[in-house]
């Protein structure tokens, strides 16, 4: 019959019609929403699929691009510079999040002392080197650790140490960078640290001194499993922050040529490769390698944070 | 007097030795925050008086504190006759303060949308927002680059400003300020008062916004101006530089040597607008952290 075939397709339609019309009657609200997924398709989504397909293929910049297959992918792993930017990446990364977190949360906790004086002033005297711009901060290292006229090795001289080579030497560019880092970076996680530490309740803390407990078993046993997700939250954004290192080695080191290259990590064998090479798919591929780190590492410590119970 | 004084003092104690011992941990956390307090000012100080050195002031075998012979004042005018750097640092001013408005004004909407608007696919798309945080820019940095090449936008401003304007984390922050500060009534009541959409987010969301948005900005800010890598990749003449970019070429090279009294001189000068940034904002800013609010 027709009739009754035209009210069923009316009546499949008039869902989506109507879907059609609020969306329409919405459109000012897509509209303010929109930036985000124009920009980011245009400047993310869009340079991915490109990445991806330079990965796959040979091209230097102009002609066409050559299809390779895993070309790019097996170079990579023969490359013997980007093996050593992924181990010094790594080191890094085991070496700056631990020592960044235990540092924080000494400071915290310091300055959380209940009315301590004048913890505004050391709050923003610390968090001072965060604001400072990476080459700023990497200019007045390295004057402080020259060789020879830098301030540390002239205190090392004074008190009859052994000067060092910090910025040459086999390991001492590693720590060097790890100084600066530190220096740079602890003020902005104590803050964060501090915030969580303000936001537990002090009855608990009550409760516990009641029980007769001490002051080191409350930090262990209710201090920090409380902090649990700041910690988790400071290790994801630290390692992230550290497979994107790139200008506190650029600017403090001989990360290029250094005994050794012991500073040069995933971030400038990237730009190195793929900037100043113009090797855009050996580049590409690299691209996705420190992109899967980055995700893995990240999904690693949520899944270790998660089971560390206290 | 005496009496009264021990009489008062005996009930506590056995609490003496507590009080001691708190008052000696107290000390020591001083001691130790500020040997801290010092080691992260003495590179400021020291930054500040080498500009106003000469090298053979600066490169003695004991450092100086002070410049032996007195302060020189010629590096600045020299760092001016060698780079344009007064240009630079309005180009990281230019570069922060354009990025950074555009940021807030499509943060500020989109989280507006996002929190108190009710339209098909709301969430789904929020979500799938929030995912797109999970993307390295690692993996897009060197088609990125190739885009701005094909774009026409190398030594312009717009690689700065465009790509950044909205970043995913920026509508989120901007969604929990709405969502926790703004009440509903009061959006009804713009509503019944004939308010469009537009007039509802510029007149009443926006004011009560300010001090979401003046975490959001003050941090897009400073990461803006203190921008290196982006910076490096597409910016290549002098005149474009940001200020970072025109200290880095006093680093030297294999074949000459660093010059540290013009690199302190700059950096005094391009760190100047920051700290004045800074002050401005430092209390919003600290307690916007503090909070929990801006993480990242």
């Amino acid at each position: 019959m027709p009739g009754s075939s035209i009210s069923e397709v009316a009546l499949v339609l008039r869902p989506t019609k109507r879907l059609w019309r609020e969306v329409w009657e919405h459109r000012l609200d897509y509209l303010f929403i929109s930036p985000f997924f124009i920009l980011f398709g245009l400047f993310s989504a869009f340079p991915l699929g490109w990445a991806l397909a330079l990965s796959f293929s040979s091209w230097r910049g102009f002609g066409a691009m050559r299809w390779v297959g895993l070309d790019n992918y097996r170079a990579m792993v023969r490359d013997i510079y980007i093996a050593n930017a992924l181990k010094n990446t790594l080191i890094f990364a085991a070496i700056l999040v631990p020592t960044g977190i235990f540092l924080a949360l000494t400071f915290a906790v310091l300055l959380n002392i209940r009315n301590l004086r004048g913890r505004g002033i050391y709050r923003t005297i610390y968090f001072l080197p965060y604001i400072t711009s990476t080459v700023i901060v990497a200019i007045i290292f390295q004057q402080f650790l020259d060789d020879v006229y830098g301030w540390i090795n002239g205190f090392l001289r004074m008190v009859g140490l052994p000067t060092v080579p910090w910025l040459r030497g086999i390991g001492w560019p590693k720590l060097s960078v790890v100084m600066l880092c530190h220096w740079q970076g602890v003020g902005y996680n104590t803050l964060i640290f501090l915030g969580g530490l303000q936001g537990i309740d002090p009855e608990i803390y009550e409760a516990a001194r009641i029980d007769g407990a001490t002051p080191w078993q409350i930090f262990w046993r209710i201090t920090l499993p409380l902090l649990r997700p700041i910690i988790l939250f400071v290790s994801i954004l630290g390692s992230i922050g550290v497979l994107n290192m790139f200008s506190q080695p650029y600017m403090l080191t001989d990360w290029r040529s250094g005994p050794g290259r012991e500073t040069i990590t995933l971030t400038l064998r990237l730009y190195q490769v793929g900037v100043a090479g113009t090797r855009y798919g050996d580049a590409a591929a690299l691209g996705f390698l420190t992109g899967a780190l980055v995700i893995g590492i990240s999904f690693l410590q949520l899944r270790l944070l998660r089971t560390w119970r206290q | 007097m005496a009496i009264a004084a021990q009489q008062k003092k005996k009930p506590a104690g056995p609490g003496l030795a507590y009080k001691l011992r708190r008052h000696l941990a107290r000390a020591i956390s001083h001691l130790f925050l500020t040997t801290f307090a010092v080691i992260f000012l003495f590179p400021f100080y020291t930054m500040f008086v080498g500009s106003f050195m000469r090298n053979e002031q600066l490169f003695t075998f004991t450092p100086n504190i002070w410049p032996k012979g007195g302060l020189n004042f010629s590096n600045y005018p020299q760092l001016f006759q060698e780079l344009p750097f007064g240009r630079n640092i309005l180009n990281s001013l230019a570069v922060a303060s354009v990025q950074t408005v555009g940021v807030l004004f499509f943060c500020s909407l989109a989280g507006f949308a996002f929190a108190k608007r009710r339209f098909p696919g709301r969430d789904v798309l929020f979500v799938l927002m929030l995912a797109t945080m999970m993307l390295p820019h690692q993996s897009t940095l060197i088609p990125w680059f190739l885009l701005m090449v094909k774009l026409h936008w190398l030594n312009t401003f717009w690689p700065l400003w465009t790509p950044w304007w909205a970043p995913a984390f920026g509508i989120f922050l901007m969604r929990q300020f709405v969502a926790a500060s703004i009440p509903d009534e009061l959006l009804d009541a713009a509503t019944v008062d004939g308010c469009s959409v537009f007039g509802m987010y510029w007149r009443v969301v926006l004011p009560v916004m300010i001090p979401g948005l003046s975490v959001l900005g003050i941090i897009n800010f400073m990461n803006a101006y203190n921008d290196f890598l982006y910076s490096l990749l597409v910016f290549s003449k002098t005149h474009m530089y940001t200020a970072p970019l025109a200290l880095a070429l006093f680093r030297g090279s294999e074949i000459t040597a660093p010059r540290y009294t013009m690199m302190f001189a700059g950096s005094v000068l391009a760190t100047i607008p920051l700290l004045i940034v800074f002050f401005a904002f430092q209390r919003r800013l600290i307690e916007g952290i503090l909070s929990g609010a801006i993480k990242g």
